[in-house]
Parts: structure tokens; sequence; C-alpha cells
């Protein structure tokens, strides 16, 4: 799901990768990076709540793997990759960050580790990594945006998003507004401005289970260069823009143009509908002519056996875009339970999404369970995470059997270049 | 609070005038006590019995004396009044009922704890470690505590004061007054905790923070009026009128938190009636009506919130509140009826039948406007309703003049809860949650006598645990309801040899007891999580097996000895991974993480007499626990990293009594060796703490 947000720097990779086979004059090129290994996937687990474990593996491979060689995570930490290293948030778990190279047995060692807040829920929720020197961190909790210097692993400046924070009367912070925090939510990067999707939500943890978002979508954008804030769209169509966990926020197209995801509080909120608002190559502002929002698909044909009322979604989650289409798990309302029952709900179809069309075709894959509905890409190939009736591992498009089985649930997935 | 100490202050003022005024009237219990702990030993059902007057001049808690018994275990998180669990060869949290006096103790998150109850209130703790008696009309699946309460006889006073490291303060009072005239017993009682817990402990998660707990303090009050009307139709008539209030402060881990707190209140009333041959000869009646009013307050309304160093940082909401961002003030509201029947018929010296029937009633109206108006929709939701009976039938006999004794009986267990649903724009049109059930269960336990003091002892259970209300209703908040809980079920298996003999080979007393349990437990209610809310659901298939060993001596009239050891085994026994067809369970055979294997206490005491003063007693104590190191996930890679290291501590004090225990005065340093010490992963315990205390009794 990190690839998403790195395809701004994609083409510096892969000019990297050529350059590097070149070099090698048809031999295997020495590693490079932080990958020293053979593997080059990363997926964390989840055994239970508190207890998930970081992995390693040839993704080529049609494979049933272990957790024998992982470290011990917490399920809800992010997996990121930049340049053969493996970066994890805390998100919601604790505070901290870190940097993994992997060794030659595939397991990993710990570079550095960094406590980004004392004190508070941060929630570093993702990386956006500008080149090999220098990444984004949010931190969705406190309303920072971390510069990251990725040679030694240093926090080189901290960029404080509070006049950004919008309250429930929909004033900013910097205008006398009550909330400090606008809550970062995922971001790409587009000619060396940063898109950043703010959340602007009243609570990370509200007592029904959704975040309540202000009446607005949000995204400021910032120069890479000089990390100065050059502007701050906002739009009243929706709400809750980007994820707070990683992956599921702003998708770059390959014409330049941006789609972002608003959540709307999962539907909680009567008035607010969840969607894909745009922002047109060359632009700065909101499309005011294109609003794709998911609820008002008919997917009764979709789902022949469920009333039609039901066989509705509200929101997507997490994403991946390919070629013109974004890859989601979209909750279908009459396949879970109310109260939901968080063992058996199988919620959460795959689609994929044409944002420019704003249609949705469904896959022929079986839906999954909200807690493990990762969406990533590995070696140009869109790959879901995901716990079916028929197994927990990573599912190839179109597939209802998983081409590797994991060792309990798969949360997130990462690409690790070699 | 200052005006409540007040209160007691005066209360413990009277209790010291009441007995300048009051004619001496000595009625010693203890023998028939002692009786009665050994005819429990001596039962066919594996239980351990405390005999809890042996701490009554030490400032010492419930849970301290429980976690010195074979196969149990205690997991608390912080100080007094912090999150407690007990657990029973490994088996803790609601798997393991409560009981005060044989009333089930039903207590939300966060209101009345048993550890509350002062040791001095208790005359003995009754561990199950298998079969629950019939008597208690028991729905658990891994055993039970019983705490049975000192039964204060003719006119009475007992006042202690306890004093203890960060900011530990107990205070208790019994007076008792006894009308003859109207064969009438009235009684005042209380207590009083109060306790910063502010000791200094290393963040579990930043590197070289040391964090000073300086909102972990917990105050709780409780005032008790009870009395006893003795033959008036009924042999005895008995009531209580109880009023409890708590309030624990939050203590952050990962973030400080400085204002955000619970507080509970209950108001209990209580009345039970008993006679024998009721209407017949030979058949003994109880009948006890119990109700009770709970409110419980989440508040969490900060303004500024504050880093560990007392810098500002950032709340993370808007509206207030330190914690999750939402602002609480909630006022969530239970009302408990409960009726409790037993009926046991004598056909004979050798038979005997029990009926019992217990009914517990709950109503919970969750609440909370200040976080509704914040977050702009109704948060609590889901007022609800439970009621849970519990019907049983048992069969007591005995041959061979005793020697042989069996126990056996079946047990119905019938569940009805509604639980009001909510909407949901675009979620499935919500219907009327109404779940109903009835399961049969049964026991059957049987002791041998062999030869005198040697007893072999095997019990089986196939028991059920209905689901509490906590777990059918939720916490209004972060744990939704559950509609389709359906009862834990267990099977237990116990094997027992005890030797129990007084005067054996020079020794006063001598028990060496050793105990083997298997248990098959499924459709356990656990919490599972989903994005953003949890809610219980059954789920997991567990074996547990094991051993314990145990040795208590009375050397002779100055020394004793004691010691246990357990070894337990908790599998996960799911083969398939839950919501999948066909994927096995990736820790299908694995240990339960979280859970001790090994485990052992031991303890040694020294008593003189009349040392400095005549009617003196001078007891030097000295006692150990250790647990070796657990894993706080699965154990699953060989590079596993996050574990609970092997600990050992040690316990030393004195207890002093003068004037045949009229006052006694106690001291013990706890942790004597300053270890760094933790029952639950991320909550490190306080290292060596100090405890003293003064007991005045008068009877």
């Amino acid at each position: 799901m990190n690839f998403k947000i790195t395809l701004g720097v994609l083409s510096i990779s892969a000019i990297l990768a050529i350059t590097g086979c070149g070099s090698s004059g048809g031999t295997t090129p020495p590693p490079t990076g932080g990958n020293n290994g053979t593997a080059d996937l990363a997926y964390s687990t989840m055994l239970s709540q508190t207890s998930g474990f970081l992995n390693m593996t040839d993704g080529s491979i049609s494979q049933t793997v272990t957790n024998d060689n992982g470290i011990e995570v917490n399920p809800a930490n992010g997996i990121f990759s930049h340049d053969g290293f493996v970066y994890i948030t805390g998100s919601r778990a604790d505070n901290s960050i870190a940097k993994y190279s992997a060794n030659a047995d595939n397991s990993f060692k710990l570079e550095k580790k960094i406590t980004v807040v004392e004190s508070g829920m941060s929630i570093p929720t993702s990386f956006i990594f500008v080149d090999d020197t220098k990444a984004y961190v949010l931190l969705a909790g406190v309303g920072e945006l971390l510069v990251m210097n990725l040679t030694d692993f240093s926090i080189s400046k901290r960029i404080d998003l509070s006049d950004y924070g919008m309250d429930e009367n929909l004033k900013l912070h910097k205008d006398g507004g009550s909330d400090a925090n606008p809550e970062p939510s995922g971001g790409v990067i587009r000619d060396g401005k940063l898109f950043l999707g703010l959340g602007q939500i009243n609570s990370f943890n509200t007592a029904a289970g959704g975040f309540a978002c202000r009446g607005k979508a949000s995204v400021l954008i910032i120069d890479v260069a000089s990390d100065a804030i050059e502007k701050h769209i906002t739009d009243d169509r929706t709400c809750g823009t980007g994820a707070l966990v990683p992956g599921g926020d702003i998708t770059l197209a390959e014409n330049g143009d941006l789609y972002i995801n608003n959540t709307a509080s999962f539907g909680f909120i009567p008035g607010k509908k969840p969607g894909f608002l745009r922002i047109k190559n060359g632009e700065t502002e909101f499309d005011p002519t294109y609003f794709f929002v998911l609820g008002d698909l008919d997917l009764s044909a979709d789902f022949p056996d469920l009333d039609p009322a039901l066989a509705k979604t509200s929101y997507s989650y997490l994403d991946q875009y390919k070629g013109g289409k974004l890859y989601v798990n979209i909750a279908i309302s009459g396949l879970g339970s109310n109260p939901p029952d968080y063992v058996n709900d199988r919620n959460f179809q795959p689609y994929e999404l044409d944002l420019a069309n704003k249609t949705a075709i469904k896959l022929n894959m079986l839906p999954t369970a909200g807690w493990s509905s990762g969406v990533g890409m590995y070696k140009g190939d869109v790959i879901y995470s995901a716990t079916t009736t028929n197994g927990t591992g990573l599912y190839k498009v179109g597939e209802q059997t998983p081409y590797i089985t994991t060792e309990g649930s798969p949360v997130n997935i990462a690409e690790v270049k070699k | 609070m200052f005006k409540k100490l007040l209160v007691l202050g005066m209360l413990l003022l009277l209790t010291f005038v009441y007995a300048e005024q009051t004619e001496l009237e000595t009625i010693s219990v203890e023998e028939e006590e002692q009786d009665e702990i050994e005819k429990l030993r001596h039962s066919p059902m594996p239980v351990s019995v405390i005999d809890v007057t042996r701490f009554h001049g030490r400032n010492i808690s419930l849970n301290e004396v429980l976690k010195r018994v074979a196969g149990v275990k205690i997991k608390q998180q912080g100080g007094l009044g912090s999150r407690a669990t007990i657990a029973i060869h490994g088996l803790d949290g609601n798997r393991v009922k409560i009981y005060i006096d044989g009333s089930p103790l039903n207590s939300p998150d966060g209101t009345f704890g048993i550890n509350d109850i002062p040791i001095q209130f208790i005359e003995r703790i009754e561990v199950y470690k298998g079969v629950v008696p019939a008597k208690f009309g028991g729905d658990s699946t891994g055993g039970a505590v019983n705490v049975v309460i000192k039964e204060f006889k003719g006119n009475y006073i007992d006042a202690t004061y306890s004093v203890g490291s960060y900011g530990e303060h107990r205070g208790t009072f019994v007076l008792q007054k006894e009308l003859k005239e109207y064969n009438l017993e009235l009684s005042l009682g209380g207590f009083y905790n109060k306790a910063a817990n502010d000791y200094i402990m290393k963040s579990p998660f930043v590197e070289d923070l040391e964090i000073k707990r300086d909102h972990a303090a917990f105050e709780s009050l409780a005032v008790a009026q009870v009395g006893k009307i003795k033959d008036v139709w009924f042999d005895k008539i008995s009531w209580e009128l109880v009023y409890y209030e708590s309030e624990k402060e939050i203590q952050g881990i990962l973030s400080r938190v400085k204002e955000a707190k619970n507080k509970s209140t209950a108001y209990i009333a209580a009345i039970k009636f008993e006679k024998d041959n009721f209407f017949i000869d030979n058949l003994e009646f109880e009948y006890t009506a119990a109700y009770i009013d709970l409110e419980l307050n989440h508040i969490d309304k900060a303004s500024t919130c504050y880093n560990f160093d007392g810098s500002e940082r950032k709340c993370p909401g808007s509206g207030g509140g330190e914690i999750t961002g939402t602002p609480h003030d909630s006022e969530d509201k239970q009302k408990d009826f409960r009726h409790d029947l037993n009926l046991y018929y004598s056909l004979n010296k050798n038979h005997a039948i029990n009926f019992h029937v217990n009914m517990q009633n709950s109503e919970y109206a969750p609440k909370d406007e200040l976080a509704d108006a914040y977050a702009g929709f109704e948060t609590s939701m889901y007022p609800s309703e439970k009621t849970n009976t519990v019907s049983s039938l048992g069969w007591e006999s005995s041959y061979l003049d005793g020697k042989l004794v069996n126990d056996m009986g079946i047990k119905n267990y019938d569940y009805d809860y509604k639980i009001t649903p909510r909407v949901i724009p675009g979620a499935i049109p919500p219907d009327e949650n109404h779940q109903k059930g009835n399961e049969f269960g049964f026991y059957e336990s049987i002791r041998y006598e062999p030869i005198k003091g040697l007893f072999i002892k095997s019990s089986y259970e196939h028991a059920l645990r209905l689901p509490n209300s906590s777990e059918v209703f939720g916490n209004g908040g972060f744990i939704g309801p559950a509609n389709n809980l359906a009862p834990e079920i267990a099977d237990n298996f116990n094997f027992g040899v005890l030797f129990d003999s007084f005067d054996f080979y020079g020794f006063s007393w001598v028990k060496l007891e050793a105990n083997f349990f298997y248990k098959n437990l499924k459709d356990m209610i656990k919490l599972e999580y989903g994005f953003n809310k949890a809610a219980y659901v059954n789920l997991g298939k567990v074996e547990v097996k094991g051993f314990e060993l145990e040795f208590n001596i009375d050397i002779d009239d100055n020394w004793y000895v004691y010691g246990n050891y357990t070894n337990q085994t908790l599998l996960d026994k799911l083969k398939l991974t839950p919501g999948t067809i066909s994927t096995p369970n990736p820790t299908y055979d694995h240990d339960l993480p979280n859970v001790p294997k090994q485990y052992a206490n031991a303890g040694l005491e020294y008593k003189t007499f009349n040392l400095f003063q005549a009617d003196s007693t001078l007891k030097l104590f000295w006692e150990v626990n250790w647990a070796d190191e657990y894993f706080y996930g699965w154990e699953l890679s060989r590079h596993q990293s996050r574990k609970i290291e092997s600990q050992l501590t040690h316990t030393a004090g004195f207890e002093y009594n003068l004037e045949d225990s009229r006052y006694v005065l106690g001291f013990e340093v706890r942790n004597l060796t300053d270890q760094e010490i933790t029952d639950v992963f991320n909550y490190p315990l306080a290292g060596r703490t100090y405890h003293f205390n003064l007991r005045y009794t008068w009877f």
C-alpha cells in the first residue's frame, strides 16, 4: 500500500534499479540499500489484538509461510519500505518509528528506533518518501509532520500543522478555532508538492466506533524543497480526508490527477457522504465537477442474495492504484452484523474502481474482515492481504485462495526492493 | 472526601467510647471455625481453605493473601485499587466466580472489587479449583473464590488502621450491640481505603524515561448497617444496608493523564431468611433477596493536557479529554435484583439433598451526554436487560462410616437478555435482539479416606458460565454489546491426594497435598476487537493440565512452615482459524500467552509467647514468591522478545499481639530486595514497600 504514495519517486527507484543492473555486467547485483536477504516482501500478521509479527518472504513464490523468522510487532503498526529498508510506524500502538534492514537470512536487524513524542497519542501513521535521504512522517495524533533524515534516521524538522485544525464551527485554529489538530492522514507528492490529506476529525475513538469528522474535506499543499505550507484547500461536499491508518488516502493517476478519498466518518454522520474528490493535473483546487460517491452505487446485481437496500456501501478505506484503476475493499452493509461480529463478519469486498468514470466492478474474490483488508503492490501486481473463509494470506487479484498462506491474519504488506 | 473522613473518624471515636460503656462478653468462635475449615478441606471437592485470621494482624490485602495459594495467581496493574484479576490454574477474569458469603459478586469493571474488603472482616477464603458447590448456584468454568465474612457475635468492637508506602491508608471499624431481650444484634461497620500509588516506574515505551505515577490515586469508602433478629418463626432474619463509593484516577503509561478518573457508587439492600425444620423436619431453608443500584462514571474532560515532564501537549480532541479525544462524563446505571434460595434436606445422617436457585436480573442504562454532544450522535446506546437463573439439585451421601463421601448433582442454566439495538446509517436495520437459552450441567465428586488422615479425592464437572452483565452490555463506550453470546462450557477433572493430620510424629499439624487437574474449555467468552470498537464473542478452545504440590506444617507451637508449587500448561485447542473453512489455526497446541507455566510460594513463621509482657505473642515471618518467565504474545518466532521476566520476591515482617490480641501491631516489608516486578505486561509494579498496621479489638 505504501507503493502508491511513493509513485512520485518510483521513477528514481527505477533509474537506480536499471543503473544497478547495468553495472553488474550480467551477474547477480550486490545487495543495495537495506535488504541483504533473498526475500523481497514484508508483511505483518495478527495473532491477537496485541500480538503480531513482521516477516519477510519471497513474494514471487506460492507458499505457506510462518512467523518463525519474524519479529514481534503490534498488528496496528504500519509497514513501509524504501531503498531496501523497512520502516515501521507505531500507529495507535505506540509513539515510535523504526528503521530495519534485512539480514542475509531474511531476518530483521533494527537500525534505529525513535520515540517521536514522549507522551500522548501521536499516532505516527505513514512515511511519505521524497528520496533516499528525506521522508515525511505523519503524526495524526498531534497534528505534526516530521521531516526525516533517512541517512541517520533522525528528525530534521517538525512542521506544526496546528493552524489548520478545524473545529465544530468549521473555524480554523489560526482564525481562533478550538481544534489545534487537523489530523494529517496520508498524502502524495506531485510536481514537487506534497498534497497532505487532513482528516479533521473530532476524536480518534468515539464510542460508536467511528471518527466524527468536521464538515469539510481538507488538503494542505506543501513545497517539498522548502517544507513550506503553501496552500490549504477545503471542500464542503464531504469530510474525513485520508486514512488514519497506513494506506488509503490520495491517489496519483498517470495523467497527474489526484483522487482524494474521504471516509466521512464511515457514514455515521447524517448528511455527509464518503467518496472521492479530485484535484486535476496542474491544479491546486478541488475539481467542483467531480465527486464519486460510493454510496450512490447500485451494487444489488453484485449481491443478488441481499436485500437491495443492504447491497450498498458507504466507504472504502485501504486501496492500491494501478493502471487507471483503484483496487479497494469496500464495506458492504448487508454482509455485516449489527451489533458487529468481529470474528465472523466478512463484509469487506474487493472491488476495482474506475475513478475517472465513477464505476465499480466487483472482483471475483471473497470478502474479508475489516481488520485484515490490506492492499498493496508487488512487482507491478496488486495483491490483497485478507482473511477470507478460504484462508489467511496474500491474494492475487481475481483469485479466491491465497497464493501465500500466512500464519495468522495478514495486515500490512510492503515490497522491499533488493 | 474530607467530610467522609471526618464522619469515619467520629465513628471510630464512638467505637472507643462505646468500648468503655459496654459489658465484656466473650464468645469464642475459633473452634467452630476451625472445624468448618477442616470439614471443607476434607470435602470431595478440590478446595483450598485459607484461615484468614492468621493475617488479621497484618496490613495486607485480600489479593496478597490469595497469591500465596497453590494454583492461584493474581495479575495486578498497580497498587491498591488498581485493576486486578484472579487466575486459578491460569484461567482468569470472569471465569473465576467471586462470591461473598455465597452470594455472587457482580461487579462491572471499575466498581467494587474483593480487594476492597479489609482482611480483618474476613474469616476465611475458600478457593474452589474445580467443582463449584451446588449451594452457590455456581456458573463458573475456572473455579470460584468464596470470601466468608467474619460473623461477629455478641457485643463487639474492632478497629484497625493501616499505613503503607506510597500513601496507602486503610481504616476499618465494626461496632456491634446485642439486645438479648429482643433477640436482636445490630452492627455498624465500614472501611476506608486510600492510596496514592505514586511510585516511580520505568516507561515501557520510552527508553530511560522514569514516570512518577502521580495520577494513580484510589479512594473507597463503605458503610454498612447489618442486623440480625432470631426466633421470629424464622430462626434468623438478617439484613444489610450498604453504601459504597470509590474514586480511581487513571494512570497514563503511554501518555500522561492528569485528570481523567472513574467513579462508582453503589447502594445495596439485602435480606436473608433462615429456618431449620422448614415445615417438615430436617429441611433447612435459606432465602436471600438483594437489590443493588450501581452508578459508574467515566470522567475525562480536561481541557489542557500534559507531558510527563510537565510541559503542555496537545489534547487528542478539541472538546476536552486526555485519553481518547472524546470528552466523557458518563452516568451508566445498573440495577440488579437477586434471589437466592437454598433448601437442604437431610434424609438421614448419611444422605442429604440440596436444591438451590440463584436468579439475577440486571438492567443497564448507559448515558454520556457530553460525549454525545461532542460526537454529534448518541454514543452510548444499547440500554439492555439480562436475567440469568442457575438452579441446581445435589445429592450428598456418605458410606463406610463416613470414609467414603460422594457429592453429585445437576445444574440448569437459563439465560435471557435483550439489547436495544442502534441504527447505523446504511447498516442492517436492527431487529429486537433477544437471546434466550437453557442448558444443563452436572458434577460428581468423591472422596475416600482409606486410613485416618489420608484422603483421595476425585471430581468431574460439566460446567457452564453464563455471560455476565459487562460482557453482554459492553461498557457504553469502546466495548459494544454482544447479542449472540452463548454460555462458556468447561469439562473439569481433578484428582488429588491429601494427608492431613494433627500431632503427627511430633509435629503439631501436617498437611501434604498433591492435585492434578485437567480442564477443557470451549466457546470461551473473549473480547475481540474490530477496527475501532470491541465486543465479547464466543471464541476459543483451551486445554488446561497440570499439577500442584503443597505442604503446611505446624512444627510445634512456635514454628510454622508452608510451601507450594504449581505447574500448569494452557494450550490453544482451536484447530481452525476463526471465520475460515479449513485454515489451520497457527496457535493450535501452543501455550496461551501471558500465563506463567510455573510458580511457587513458601513461607516460614516463628512465634514466641510472653516475650516482653504476659499474654503477648510475637510472630516473625518470611515469605517468598516466585514465577517463571512467560511470553506476552504467542510464541511463534525464534526472535521473540516481549516476555515477562522470572520474578522472585521476598516479604518479611512481624506481628505483635498484646493482651490476648486486644492490641495488635504489625509491620512488614514487601519485595525486600527491591526487584523490578510486573504481573501484567507494560504495567510495572512498585519496588520495595513498607506496611504498618495497628488493630484494636474488644469483645
